[in-house]
């Protein structure tokens, strides 16, 4: 019995690999879950794949002209079968081969679980990002491979990239953040690196350090160039903790790319020629100075400078609290940033501006169009459901940008009943139970930012429903 | 300069080139003069000194600046913001990497 033991697992490991492949090819959905079926469908591989070489080795050696041919071509096929995932990464995305890429991402046993089917469509669309001109068709190539299935992390990855495909760098920002509001475990680890990544190469184009240094503190799994833009970020925006020459250099040490790098590495450890971080004298000084220098020369440090001077000091400054807020508002929306989210001690101060009507109209026309697509007896797609998130999303960064510190405030109601509503139907009769918690935690997190307590608490026990074990 | 601080600038108190400590009688003969001066054409009474720099002074704004004051709720805000700081220098420019995105394979 024990003789036949290693051939019968054999056998039991090839028809696995074979089920596998099967599967990949015909672009069905994969079987089983978590990581531990990732890693049996790999070992599955290994054991068939080499038993196939060595089959191929034998042709080739043995059996004549035509043996020979079909035992290199097998031999092809089984080396781009054990290393499908390096081969998507290091050919056919360089390459712009988004149908290869695709592909390759689905024979990959590794990149398999838990979401095999998105994380290909994200490299399919990383390919088509390497094209010099945008391509409808195959952007629709690689759309279709998400239609009549559920909307996951990789899925919304793809999408924003394909909207960078196209030139749509808000949305895709949109996209990728919206990633992050994923269940972890949802997610394949390249997922979430990509996503942080491209943000915070994208924001370090616009200059927008500190957006730099929200993308990448979050940190990916093996992820040295995230940490290292971390660093450069925390520098650029002259952040207390901002790492040393050194600690940088030994960030910057472990990217494997580096050398295309070089400069900005350089260029940033020359940026500062002494210590990083603001002076004690500095953090002590009055409020109207802060709120004069964020005035002068408004940017996101200057400004978080101002609103928190302000909020140490405001049971002595209520008098000049109102209007200090609304200058840094609309010097704020003069270059296009939003107000530093105001802490609990300033939100009495805030008074509503006339200008918030202009950017809370459209979000309240949009907040209705929702509201009359989830009353309607239509069924809603759940990719336009994302759709029409993304749409308040932004809408909402401009409250932020342009309104008066208040407006959040006044934009939160008619965001967050559609957007609850969406949610619930996403769960309950659209069958998205990732897409649905992603965008509970979303509303959670824009309730605690306005400080709604009920809407907190509501959304609190909509997540713990909505985790399915 | 953004328009808040330019709001700032035109403080009424800047504009007569006098203190909160000014009574109403000598904003109102201050006023006057810096009329005067202005419509014989005075090179002295074209601008006034603020923390942020001089300012252009016209009659318009001469005369905005007293009926600001005559309201008392009006001029308690200017007196709240008359005594301001100078702006510090400003902050170091980070730059844009404005090709990150090719060098590191996203385009």
């Amino acid at each position: 019995m024990t003789r036949w033991l290693p051939a019968v697992l054999g056998a039991v490991l090839i028809w696995a690999y074979i089920r596998f492949v099967h599967q990949a090819l015909s672009d069905g959905p994969p079987r089983g879950h978590g990581r531990l079926w990732a890693f049996g469908n790999t070992l599955a591989a290994w054991t068939a794949l080499p038993l196939l070489g060595a089959l191929g080795v034998r042709l080739a050696l043995d059996a004549g002209v035509v043996g020979a041919v079909a035992g290199m071509l097998l031999l092809a096929a089984v080396a781009v079968l054990l290393v499908p995932w390096p081969l998507a990464t290091a050919i056919a995305i360089p390459r712009g081969w988004p149908k290869v890429a695709y592909g390759l991402a689905r024979l990959s046993t590794l990149r398999s679980q838990p979401d095999a089917i998105g994380l290909a469509m994200a490299t399919a669309s990383r390919a088509l990002l390497r094209r010099p001109e945008p391509h409808a068709t195959m952007a629709g190539w690689i759309e279709s491979h998400g239609h009549g299935r559920p909307i996951t992390p990789g899925v919304v990855l793809a999408h924003g990239l394909l909207a960078a495909h196209r030139g749509d760098d808000p949305m895709a920002r949109r996209l990728l953040h919206a990633v992050e509001h994923f269940d972890p475990a949802t997610h394949d680890d390249v997922v979430i690196t990509w996503a942080r990544e491209w943000r915070a190469a994208e924001a370090a184009e616009r200059g927008a350090w500190p957006e730099v240094v929200d993308a990448a503190t979050r940190l990916g799994p093996n992820a040295p160039l995230l940490r290292w833009l971390d660093g450069v970020g925390r520098r650029y925006t002259d952040a207390i903790d901002a790492p040393t020459d050194e600690s940088l250099d030994a960030r910057w040490q472990q990217i494997p790319i580096r050398r295309k790098l070089s400069d900005l590495h350089h260029a940033c450890i020359g940026h500062h020629h002494t210590t990083p971080g603001r002076s004690p004298s500095d953090a002590s000084s009055s409020p109207l100075q802060r709120h004069i220098d964020a005035l002068a020369h408004p940017t996101p440090a200057t400004l978080a400078d101002a609103v928190q001077a302000w909020s140490e000091a405001a049971a002595g400054e209520a008098h000049r609290l109102p209007r200090a807020l609304a200058d840094l508002a609309r010097a704020a929306g003069e270059v296009g940033l939003p107000l530093p989210p105001l802490p609990a001690s300033l939100r009495p101060h805030v008074d509503a501006a006339d200008a918030d009507e202009a950017v809370l109209g459209p979000l309240e026309l949009a907040s209705q169009r929702l509201h009359r697509s989830l009353m309607s007896p239509m069924v809603i797609d759940p990719l336009a459901g994302l759709f029409d998130w993304m749409e308040l999303d932004g809408l909402l960064d401009e409250v932020r940008r342009g309104g008066s510190p208040g407006a959040l405030r006044l934009a939160f109601r008619p965001t967050y009943g559609p957007l609850t509503t969406l949610a619930v139907v996403l769960y309950n009769d659209l069958d998205q139970p990732l897409l649905s918690n992603a965008l509970t935690r979303w509303l959670l997190a824009l309730a605690q930012e306005v400080g709604d307590q009920r809407a907190v608490e509501h959304q609190t026990q909509n997540l713990s429903a909505s985790l399915r074990p | 300069m953004t328009v808040p601080l330019e709001d700032l600038a035109s403080n009424p108190f800047f504009v007569l080139g006098l203190t909160p400590a000014a009574s109403p009688l000598e904003l109102e003969r201050q006023g006057q003069k810096l009329l005067a001066m202005l419509q014989v054409g005075l090179e002295a009474a074209t601008s006034y000194p603020t923390p942020f720099g001089d300012h252009p002074r016209t009659a318009e704004a001469v005369r905005q600046a007293l009926a600001t004051l005559r309201d008392p709720a009006r001029r308690h805000e200017a007196e709240v913001w008359f005594d301001l700081p100078a702006p510090s220098p400003p902050p170091r420019q980070a730059p844009r990497w404005t090709d990150l995105r090719e060098r590191l394979g996203w385009r």
